[in-house]
């Protein structure tokens, strides 16, 4: 049975980031007192959020009830296991994006650096919110405001091109947040409750079976966040934003919650039963194999480093709703525990991306030839996260792909298993070249500084270095921040 | 229990206005506070039969004008919280005129002496009175010869007169314009009075009490179509709509926001006079009064985003709004008649809300084109903010008080729809139409306030706190709406149950 204690420790976790935000406009003619705001508001957060912990391992949930504006309008906060497996990777990967904030920004002199931490804090603010909705009422809410607040640091350079990205990015954004919409009213008009519940709220005695298939569809139309295809191509465009923007699009924030959210539809609305009853799973993983595939056949055809990233980011993110539409425990696990992981590992590939810009200038991926001399911790780590991503040992990756494919054949679906064998051997094809053009060719042309002589270069090489060595701690101790225990526990709920 | 307290809200105006007419006519402002007076007192009086309610003890006020007519009000769970907000609304209006009408005389009537000026400034007020008698008259009345006298009243005194003395265009295109308003006025309240004449000869009585012996009779059919169409002409529901941009066009700016008030109170009366007494003849038009209202919010959507002339804008976007509430009700579960209803509260609470801030607009930069307005931000900050608001409440985005009228109004379409997947399927075309809310708000927002100035904006600067204050108080009042909206439900719900 699991035990209900009201706290308001989320609430506080939660108010970090808006105190940081308001802070953040005070101080904004101070930056090194501004930067300081972020940094303490992000490792008070981690230490509020990681405390939780293990009064969740004690099968417990914290719940906050905020307001109740009408019947269906109830604003909570709850933290389950799998809320939390979001939390801490968000709030961690805060702090240390805070850190490379400092340097990137600086190092390139870029403008209004105020509304980038501003909106930033209010990024992270909203994504915690989401992995701590009690009900789907609150995690539409929070998802509105994350696609608002991230709008202004998709356009942060106000150009031409940033200002296309930026409206394609809201454009594909707010109207999957209408489609979200209809689906939670439908959802409330059905059961009468939005409240995550695990098992599911929905049954098959709610409604007809292709009511709840339209049902379905809404949903899926309104995780567009996810960046499933053919809803991806918002996510390329969005790269014209600074670096630690689309780590915070790609590893922290906005497509993680497109996923998380997708799991709670899942597992905690639909309830896996009914989920294999109106055969829905295998549609999910048709859709999921597909993107998994053709993102990576694309990120192949790219030559922009951070555009080949993106397209990298769409095929794994489907490797999580993989994992949800194999609907075997292995297959939630791996999915569950593929977020966390992705995300260091995702974050220290556009750390590198980025440093590698604001370093030597490059973005093009056929310029990088022989950088890996020059910039050898940079590199390393990026290699260290791409080869994560391919899922070979001794890296994070290896044990979520573990996971999907012990799920695989829990579920007996061996025609997934070889998608995912497949898919592995194109993320080593797009993913390789880069290491062995870094490291094994000769330069071309001009000579690359070394990564050493930008003054600000801890600032960016330590966050990354402290990424990439996460992925590997996390393959030898996956319950490192309590991750796998919180995982296991989610997915034993959900399989009792 | 009879204070006489509706009667006063009532004729309490009237008398202010013939005051108004009669007082020292040098003058000429004290037309203004006398009517700010009125309103203020007709809010207290509004607040204690609230207060009334609250304790279940709706207000019934009994005046028989003679066999069969009576002027009965009813203040209800129903009535109240709209004619409250009604009120509230007329008053923050009247505040803001002030100046507004200032800057129309002079731009209408170019050196007057200060006596004409008088005359004119006292003629508007006395004309603005007669809104908050007819919208009392009409959300009060039980007897629906009375309220078809109170809608004839809004039509002709204030909508009229006011149009054809205070429009824009010239002298001849006004009183065009203003004619057409009144024909279809006129035309809508026709239509409601033969569909209640037919009903006289089945029941004998006029009340809206009596009303639910119709239910059954065949002509009830007939009836109830003929009512609704008298109400879609002031809902300006498609294809009836084409009064609607031209009329709020041509307004002065300060009532303009009274006008979508005027068009909407018309669900209002379908939810008093049909829905509620009648409920079991009416679920045959609920899909079709559906489906209408969805064409009406795209096609008034897409109206709204061609325009260029910021007013007409507005009105465009009144007549996708309206739709809304008639969607609302349309559904005929409790969830979306009360859905409905509040948003049409919300609805017109930020109408009034653009309309003003359109008005703002015209009265600083001189032009009503919106190609011309470009970069304002810097220099009119808190008109940028009530826009804003205006299209947060419009595109009932949270926390103001459109999200949720438009959550409980989906909520109730789903529930009446949830057997059919077709139905299904119009609720979610109706959702996502209402993206279009938002694209064409904020982009228009977005045109005005920010990117290149296109004009010589050196003397622009923010309107006198008179003009903005009153109106952000409506936007506060709009997102203490959308937080605390039980107070408003609550009393709806004293009325709407049974369904």
């Amino acid at each position: 049975m699991i035990a209900v204690v009201e706290s308001i420790r989320p609430l506080a976790a939660l108010a970090c980031p808006l105190v940081c935000g308001l802070l953040i406009l005070i101080f904004r003619n101070k930056p090194n007192f501004r930067e300081g705001c972020t940094l303490v508001a992000a490792s008070i957060q981690f230490s509020i959020i990681i405390s939780l912990a293990p009064i969740i391992l004690q099968n417990k949930l914290i719940t906050t009830h905020l307001l109740t504006i009408t019947p269906g309008i109830d604003l909570g906060f709850q933290v389950d296991a799998f809320g939390l497996v979001f939390a801490i990777t968000s709030s961690f990967l805060w702090i240390l994006v805070s850190i490379y904030s400092i340097g990137y920004m600086r190092a390139l002199n870029e403008h209004a650096q105020t509304r980038f931490y501003f909106y930033f804090a209010l990024a992270i603010f909203s994504a915690i919110s989401i992995a701590m909705s009690k009900n789907l009422i609150t995690f539409y809410f929070f998802y509105e405001a994350l696609t608002f607040s991230t709008y202004w640091l998709v356009a942060h350079h106000e150009d031409k091109e940033a200002f296309e990205g930026a409206k394609k990015y809201l454009a594909y954004l707010l109207i999957s947040g209408w489609f979200l919409f209809a689906a939670v009213v439908m959802t409330y008009a059905l059961t009468g409750t939005t409240d995550f519940i695990k098992g599911g709220i929905l049954t098959a005695n709610t409604a007809s079976k292709s009511t709840l298939i339209i049902l379905f569809i809404l949903f899926a139309l309104g995780s567009m966040k996810a960046a499933w295809m053919p809803f991806h191509s918002w996510l390329p465009s969005a790269m014209v934003a600074p670096t630690p923007v689309s780590s915070l699009l790609h590893a922290v924030a906005v497509v993680k919650a497109g996923v998380f959210g997708f799991v709670r539809i899942v597992c905690y609305v639909f309830g896996i039963d009914l989920f294999q009853a109106l055969g829905l799973g295998l549609i999910l993983g048709i859709f999921a194999s597909f993107t998994m595939l053709v993102g990576s056949f694309f990120a192949i055809a790219e030559d922009n480093l951070k555009r080949r990233l993106a397209y990298s980011t769409i095929s794994q993110l489907s490797y999580i709703l993989f994992g949800i539409a194999l609907l075997s425990p292995f297959g939630i696990k791996g999915a569950m525990i593929h977020i966390p992981f992705h995300a260091f590992m995702k974050i220290t590939l556009f750390l590198c991306a980025g440093a590698i810009m604001v370093i030597s200038g490059k973005k093009q991926i056929s310029q990088l030839s022989g950088i890996g001399k020059k910039m050898p911790i940079t590199m390393v780590a990026f290699a260290i996260g791409a080869i994560g991503m391919c899922g070979i040992p001794p890296v994070a990756g290896f044990i979520s792909k573990w996971f999907l494919c012990l799920g695989t054949i829990q579920a007996g679906a061996y025609i997934f298993l070889c998608v995912i064998l497949v898919s592995s051997i194109l993320d080593v094809i797009y993913f390789f070249p880069i290491i062995q053009k870094a490291f094994f060719k000769t330069p071309e042309q001009e000579a690359f500084t070394m990564e050493t002589q930008n003054p600000l270069y801890l600032f960016m090489i330590v966050p990354l270095a402290i990424t990439a060595i996460f992925s590997i701690i996390f393959c030898f101790f996956p319950n490192t921040f309590y991750i796998l225990d919180l995982v296991n526990l989610a997915s034993n709920n959900l399989f009792p | 229990m009879s204070s006489h307290i509706l009667i006063q809200t009532i004729f309490v105006p009237i008398i202010a206005a013939i005051l108004i007419l009669f007082t020292d006519s040098k003058k000429g402002h004290h037309a203004g506070w006398i009517t700010i007076g009125v309103l203020l007192y007709n809010s207290i009086l509004l607040s204690k039969a609230g207060l009334s309610i609250f304790n279940k003890k709706p207000v019934f006020e009994v005046y028989v004008l003679g066999p069969d007519v009576t002027l009965n009000l009813l203040a209800d769970g129903l009535s109240l919280p709209i004619a409250l907000i009604v009120n509230i609304i007329c008053l923050s209006l009247a505040f803001y005129s002030f100046h507004y009408v200032n800057y129309r005389i002079e731009q209408i009537y170019p050196n007057t002496d200060k006596k004409t000026y008088a005359l004119y400034y006292k003629r508007f007020f006395f004309l603005y009175l007669f809104f908050p008698t007819g919208f009392m008259g009409v959300v009060f009345s039980t007897n629906l010869i009375s309220m078809y006298v109170f809608l004839e009243l809004l039509t002709i005194i204030p909508l009229y007169f006011i149009m054809a003395q205070f429009g824009y265009s010239d002298f001849i295109t006004r009183y065009k314009v203003a004619l057409m308003c009144l024909f279809w006025g006129v035309a809508g309240a026709t239509f409601f009075l033969i569909g209640i004449m037919i009903g006289f000869n089945e029941i004998a009585s006029f009340e809206i009490g009596e009303f639910y012996r119709l239910s059954g009779n065949p002509k009830t059919f007939w009836i109830i179509l003929l009512i609704l169409t008298g109400l879609s002409t002031k809902l300006a529901i498609v294809p009836f709509h084409v009064w609607m941009p031209w009329v709020h066009a041509e307004h002065p700016t300060c009532i303009a926001g009274l006008l979508a008030v005027y068009a909407n109170i018309a669900v209002y009366i379908a939810v008093r006079v049909l829905i509620m007494p009648l409920h079991e003849d009416m679920l045959i038009f609920s899909i079709p009064i559906m489906i209408i209202a969805t064409i009406t919010m795209i096609y008034g959507a897409f109206l709204t985003l061609s325009q260029t002339d910021v007013k007409r804008f507005c009105a465009c976007s009144t007549i996708s709004q309206i739709s809304y509430s008639v969607f609302g009700i349309g559904a005929m579960t409790i969830m979306g008649i009360k859905g409905g209803l509040f948003y049409f509260l919300s609805h017109i609470i930020g109408k009034a809300l653009l309309f003003s801030t359109a008005g703002i607009l015209v009265y600083t930069t001189h032009t009503r084109d919106i190609r011309k307005m470009g970069g304002l931000w810097r220099k009119m900050p808190l008109t940028c903010i009530l826009w804003m608001s205006a299209a947060l409440i419009l595109s009932a985005l949270p926390p103001t008080s459109g999200f949720v009228g438009k959550w409980l109004f989906f909520t109730g379409a789903f529930q009446a729809l949830k057997s059919h997947p077709a139905g299904i399927l119009l609720v979610i075309v109706a959702i996502l139409s209402t993206l279009l809310t938002l694209i064409y708000t904020f982009l228009t927002g977005f045109k005005i306030f920010f990117g290149p100035a296109k004009m010589h904006t050196d003397h622009i600067k923010d309107p006198p706190l008179t003009m903005s204050l009153p109106i952000l108080f409506l936007a506060i009042l709009a997102i203490i709406l959308g937080i605390y909206p039980k107070p408003v439900l609550l009393l709806f719900s004293f009325v709407i149950t049974g369904i």
